[in-house]
């Protein structure tokens, strides 16, 4: 569990951004759970925090004020564009949408496998990180798919409205 | 706009859950959506959806565009299967011509 106050300092460094962080040279997301919403289960978290999965952005730790009341789940975010930006600049190629797809299709299959639900508003453009800053899509390169807590009881891939861009 | 039509069936008009741990079939038509905005720059609009799918084999292959529709079908039986999505594009250009 990350400490509450540990927070504060993200919050700092990135001014008032509420759920957007930057952890000095390693950027994160967070997500703030909303605390009128269904408290997730501990089981749940933990689940969720024990992913792995080469195209799925790690999971660092749970905020929380006590063991029974989660505040956030910060996430480690790539250092590349998002698909969204890439894709306004120019389409994809088939080859790149492809590399793209199997990916994405990778990493929702094994969330599902680990009984992960996923909403689907979530999967989108906004949320994939292509890891060749550059926008180009090589054979080598890695998409990552931000994978966050929603306090429904449901997983996200990250959207961009909640998240912060920076 | 990722959400698959049936998702938004009443209760009672929709069909059962997935087995846990396994796909379900709007996972499909949110991967779709994707593979549309990716290969053409947008995502299909209630309004315009038939014209936009209809207008896809002018753009693209036309086995491609047919997949396109495949994974944005209303109906979910018609939809191929998760990992076959995953796999179609990359495939499709390891393929011989």
């Amino acid at each position: 569990m990350i400490e509450p106050s540990a927070l504060q300092d993200y919050r700092r460094e990135q001014g008032d951004a509420l759920g957007t962080a930057v952890w000095e040279r390693v950027p994160v997301l967070l997500d703030v759970l909303d605390s009128a919403s269904t408290t997730p289960s501990r089981e749940h978290l933990a689940r969720l925090c024990s992913c792995r999965h080469p195209n799925l952005a790690p999971i660092w730790g749970v905020s929380a004020a006590n063991v029974t009341t989660p505040e956030a789940i910060v996430l480690a975010r790539a250092q590349a564009e998002t698909l969204a930006t890439r894709v306004q600049r120019k389409p994809l190629s088939i080859l790149e949408a492809g590399k793209v797809m199997e990916a994405v299709a990778s990493a929702l299959a094994y969330a599902r496998r680990r009984g992960i639900v996923v909403d689907h508003a979530g999967i989108s453009s906004a949320a994939v990180y292509l890891a060749s800053c550059d926008g180009t899509i090589s054979s080598s390169a890695t998409v990552s798919v931000a994978l966050y807590y929603r306090p429904n009881v449901r997983v996200c891939l990250a959207r961009h409205h909640s998240i912060g861009i920076f | 706009m990722y959400y698959a039509p049936e998702v938004f069936l009443p209760e009672s008009e929709q069909q059962p859950a997935p087995a846990a741990g396994s796909a379900d079939h709007a996972d499909v038509y949110a991967l779709g959506v994707l593979l549309l905005e990716m290969l053409t720059g947008s995502t299909p609009d209630p309004l315009t959806r038939d014209e936009v799918l209809a207008a896809l084999s002018d753009s693209l292959p036309i086995d491609v565009a047919e997949f396109i529709e495949e994974c944005l079908s209303f109906e979910v039986e018609d939809r191929p299967a998760l990992e076959y999505v995953g796999s179609f594009l990359l495939e499709r250009t390891a393929e011989p011509r």
